[in-house]
Formats: structure tokens, C-alpha cells, sequence
């Protein structure tokens, strides 16, 4: 979390300096709505398996959601609550009157009847991801049962929850549709809370609240501005430009650097922006620059224009620390910026290069001493490669995983030592019947018979035996294959 | 450059131009990102299943050794493919 917030700070910075440096060129006077941050998470900085559970924002409250890398949205990790546990996320100690929630939502598996609710202590509402009887899964508020937003299997979907101090609404896409605007108790909202039961699982990832001030989302009927810095006045025109340096010795990496902007689409037409790019430094090799525009909203509501700027050297290109630039691009006075809300410099693969001996220092010696040592460094020199080449052949392999099917059984081997690492042996059997779960009772087979013995272990014991004596029969039939 | 430098920047080179210009990211009916969904959801289903029976069978350890079978066996088909190559290039 740390990381995210000194990468958001320094962008921030970065940003605000070059629009407040345009903006007294044409000497506008912004109307400032700030916002706070109450958490802000990406779950990158956790270890994978641990709980959140007290780390960051999350009240200690919270469990069995852990950090997991089988899914993220962005970076590499996202908190998984798996399916047959109860597990809850709440941030207490709260006092927002207006604010939204703002994530990403994975659904994996979900029972009717099944139901992961977010609270929002104080104000007294809550939104539901609820099962919709056919294993899947929508979004809706007390009393709708089936009736909501259907959300896709498998798949990251933006979930945005906003609120006033009377009323609150929610998205299931990033902004894109809203429910319409419901009372609430009408008290700062004192404590977020999401639970439910244990049948469902999903991941979430990229969590993101804050408190806004200077801005009422019902009085102001447009989509609100996420992460707000400072909004320029409408009649400024905005400008901005990046650029992604990749690090030396470091293969494959790979940079991301986003920023919104809004237009009002009821006075402005969608248009598409082309962004070139350059790159300069590893010339010899070949990159990969990529823009994405993406435009969203409708309605009165505001156009979000999105750009991600992505490189991705070739294999080994590590070169010459290439650097992509993006142009100063001249938002004109029909834009209005709103953030940064990604951070660059995401390093993909760390090279990692074998320790080599190093050449010995022959200044130490003199007459036939250092000639037979200037010999012997000439003769190791000739067989010892160099960093560069070790980097160039290590980032050929890392290109050659992600190939079928090295990727294909790469995964699927992942996917097995997944399962070995996190099946529970002492969890008991649980089972579900229509929504209803039960766990069988299985104090039987552990209670213990003197000596530490149970039928369980015993009956353990034996399987393992068998188990083993398969494994070392399968050994054989393999080494005679192997040295057939 | 040393020995070593031309050695490996010649085995880059090979590998560059054949295997990853060959090679495909996703198989023929089933995309690599369909495969790890399936298998997300597959390791989510399993895992509660399989916790159950943890307190009579020595589930951890059987499912290492499969993927210790995998693995290997998955080793020694590569290899058999990469003989069959250089005969079919022999002839």
C-alpha cells in the first residue's frame, strides 16, 4: 500500500505540476474539490496466503480473506475469499458523510441464495452480491432478490458505491450504469463492512474509498471524480505528457501509466485520440508501445477518456535503459482532467543473474606470477560470459514459458501445487445442500485410542503406504522408459 | 566478448528465431487465459472438496506426487518430441 501511495503522490505531483504550470500560463482559477483517502490497496505489498486481517486499513475483524496471486487485476496479487469459508472485510472508524467504495470484483462460484453483502455501518445500507438461482451471481440492495445487475462469471468487473449524506447508488461497471438513487438512514457512514456466508468465493483487488468534499453526486448530476487531486475549471485547457523508463537488467519489463480525463458529452462528441509514441535508447531492438482510449458514460453524464501507455521490451532488450515518451499532448479546453490512476514502472520479470567468479586482480604481482595470472584470466575470460549475455539468454527463457505448451503445463502444475498447498486436512466435511451448509462430524476417526492412535491416522498411515508404493512403482516404469 | 558470450548469443539467437517465432501463446481451442480461469475455478471447487477427506487419506501428498508425475512425464515427452525432430531432420 505504501508503494501505490508514494507511486499515486509522485504522479500526482508529477501532474499537478504540469497543469499548474500550463494553468498560470493561461492564468485560470481552478475550483479545488479534494478527497481523502480512507483505503487505498492493492494488496502488493502483503504476503501471499497471509489474511488481511489487521494489515493496511482492515480491521482485524476480517477473515479467512487472504492475499492470493491466482487472480489480480493489476499487479500480481488480489484478496481471494475461497469458497466454503465465511469471510468478512471490514475498515472501521470511519466518519464520511459523502464518499464512494470502489474495486474490483471477481465471482468465481456462487450458490443460490448465497449473498456477500457490503455494509455501510451508520447510514445503514448495504449493496448485495446475490446468487441469482442459476449459479450466478447480480448486483442489488435489500428486498430485490434476483433482480439487479448481472455480473459475469470469472471475470473482474468494476463494482463503485456511492453516497451522499442521504442517498447512495451503485455501479457494476466502472460508471458505465448506475442503480438509481436510494435514502439511506441518513448518518455518516461510520464503518464499511462486507460479509456474508461460505457459499461463494470471488477475488477482490485494486480497493479503493475515499471521502469527498467540494462535491455532492446528487447535486451534481454527473459520473464523480475518482481520486481527485484538482479539477481544472471547465474553460482550461489541460496538458500532459509521460514517459516510462525501464530499468537495466531487468527483462521483460513492462510499464503502465493511465490517466483520466472527462468530457461532457452533451456538449462534446466521443472522439478517439491517437497518442504517438517514441522510444529512445535500445534502438537495436525491437518494443512494443501500445495506447488504449477508452470512452464510457452516457446520459448527462461525463465521458471518461482513459489512456494507458504500456511497453514491453523484446527479450532481452534491457539495453541502453530504453526509455517510451509520450508527447506533451494538448487537452483542449473541452477536457477536463481528473487523475492519475495508475502507477508506472511495474517490473514484470527481475533479472536474476548467477553469481560468477570473478576475474583475479593481477596488479598484485610481478615477473612470471603475473604473466601466468594474466594467463589464467585470459583463458577464464575467454570461457566466462558476460552480464549482458546472461540477462539476453535469461529474458529468451522467460519469453519461452509464456509459449504453448510450456505456459499450458507450467499452469496446470501450478494449479495442482495450489490445491496441495491449501488443502485443509483438519478442516472436516463439509457439504451443501439448497443454500444450507453442514459440516459432518468426524470425531470418530480422530479420537484418540491411547497413544496418540486414531482410526483416522491409522487408516492414513495404511493409504500413505499404498500411496507410496504406487509413487515408487510409477519411478521404476519411468526410469525404464527414460533409459530405454 | 568471450567464448561463452558468442556461445549463448548463438543459442539465443536460435531460440529467437525458431521456437519463439513458432510457437503459439494460446492452443487451438482453448486459450491460455481460458485454461487458468478453468483451473481457478477448478482449484476453488477442489479444495473444499478434497479438505474434507484430509482426515483419513493424505491428500497434500498425493496431489505433490502428481505433480511431481506431471512434471516429469511432461519433461520426458518434450524429450521424446525433440528426438523425433532431429531424426525427422536426419532423415
Amino acid at each position: 500500500m505504501r508503494k501505490l501511495s508514494r507511486r499515486l503522490n509522485a504522479l500526482q505531483l508529477f501532474f499537478l505540476a504540469a497543469g499548474g504550470a500550463l494553468a498560470g500560463l493561461v492564468g485560470f482559477a481552478g475550483t479545488v474539490i479534494a478527497s481523502t483517502p480512507v483505503v487505498v490497496d492493492d494488496f502488493e505489498s502483503y504476503t501471499n496466503g497471509t489474511s488481511i486481517a489487521g494489515q493496511g486499513s482492515w480491521d482485524a475483524v476480517n477473515s479467512n480473506l487472504t492475499v492470493s496471486t491466482s487472480q489480480a487485476h493489476g499487479g500480481t496479487k488480489s484478496a481471494v475469499c475461497n469458497f466454503g469459508n465465511t469471510c468478512y472485510f471490514w475498515v472501521d472508524g470511519l466518519n464520511i458523510t459523502t464518499g464512494y467504495m470502489d474495486f474490483w470484483f471477481y465471482p468465481t462460484q456462487w450458490q443460490n441464495f448465497a449473498n456477500q453483502s457490503m455494509y455501510f455501518d451508520g447510514a445503514a445500507f448495504q449493496v448485495n452480491f446475490y446468487g441469482n438461482g442459476s449459479g450466478g451471481v447480480v448486483l442489488n440492495d435489500t428486498g430485490h432478490w434476483y433482480d439487479g445487475f448481472n455480473l459475469v462469471m470469472n471475470t473482474w468487473q468494476h463494482i463503485i458505491i456511492e453516497f451522499n449524506a442521504t442517498q447512495y447508488r451503485f455501479s457494476p461497471d466502472g460508471g458505465g450504469t448506475w442503480s438509481a438513487w436510494a435514502n439511506h438512514a441518513g448518518s455518516p457512514v461510520s464503518s464499511m463492512q462486507g460479509y456474508g456466508n461460505n457459499s461463494r468465493g470471488f477475488f477482490v483487488d485494486d480497493f479503493i474509498s475515499q471521502t469527498i468534499t467540494g462535491y455532492d453526486p446528487v447535486l451534481t448530476p454527473t459520473t464523480p471524480p475518482r481520486n481527485v487531486e484538482t479539477i481544472v475549471d471547465f474553460d482550461d485547457p489541460v496538458a500532459v505528457s509521460g514517459t516510462i523508463a525501464i530499468p537495466t537488467n531487468n527483462t521483460h519489463a513492462y510499464d503502465n501509466l493511465k490517466v483520466l480525463f472527462y468530457k461532457p458529452n452533451n456538449a462534446f462528441p466521443a472522439e478517439t485520440l491517437n497518442i504517438p509514441l517514441s522510444l529512445t535508447g535500445g534502438q537495436s531492438y525491437a518494443y512494443s508501445a501500445t495506447t488504449t482510449i477508452a470512452v464510457s458514460g452516457s446520459g448527462n453524464n461525463f465521458f471518461k477518456v482513459a489512456y494507458n501507455l504500456s511497453g514491453r521490451t523484446y527479450a532481452g532488450s534491457y539495453l541502453d535503459n530504453p526509455v517510451i515518451s509520450m508527447p506533451l499532448l494538448p487537452f483542449d479546453n473541452t477536457w477536463i482532467k481528473d487523475s492519475v490512476s495508475s502507477a508506472p514502472a511495474s517490473i514484470l520479470n527481475q533479472a536474476t543473474l548467477p553469481t560468477q567468479e570473478a576475474l583475479e586482480d593481477c596488479d598484485a604481482y610481478s615477473g612470471i606470477d603475473a604473466v601466468v595470472c594474466r594467463f589464467k584470466n585470459f583463458i577464464m575470460g575467454a570461457f566466462l560470459p558476460s552480464n549482458d549475455a546472461l540477462a539476453q539468454i535469461s529474458g529468451t527463457m522467460d519469453a519461452l514459458k509464456t509459449k504453448f505448451p510450456i505456459n499450458y503445463a507450467s499452469a496446470i502444475s501450478s494449479s495442482f501445487g495450489t490445491i496441495a498447498a491449501q488443502v485443509d486436512d483438519n478442516s472436516g466435511f463439509t457439504f451443501s445442500l439448497y443454500g444450507n451448509s453442514g459440516t459432518a462430524d468426524t470425531s470418530f476417526f480422530t479420537q484418540d485410542l491411547g497413544g496418540g492412535i486414531t482410526i483416522g491416522g491409522t487408516i492414513k498411515l495404511i493409504l500413505t503406504f499404498f500411496v507410496f508404493m504406487l509413487f515408487l512403482l510409477w519411478g521404476l516404469n519411468y526410469m525404464h522408459r527414460v533409459l530405454k | 566478448m568471450s567464448i561463452a558470450d558468442i556461445l549463448i548469443y548463438t543459442i539465443d539467437w536460435i531460440f529467437q528465431n525458431t521456437l519463439l517465432q513458432i510457437l503459439p501463446t494460446n492452443a487451438a481451442g482453448m486459450s491460455f487465459d481460458a485454461l487458468t480461469t478453468t483451473l481457478t475455478s477448478f482449484e476453488n471447487t477442489i479444495i473444499g472438496s478434497l479438505s474434507g477427506f484430509g482426515f483419513i487419506a493424505p491428500v497434500a501428498l498425493i496431489l505433490s506426487l502428481i505433480v511431481i508425475i506431471f512434471t516429469a512425464e511432461f519433461t520426458l515427452f518434450g524429450f521424446h518430441i525433440f528426438i523425433f525432430i532431429v531424426k525427422l531432420i536426419r532423415g
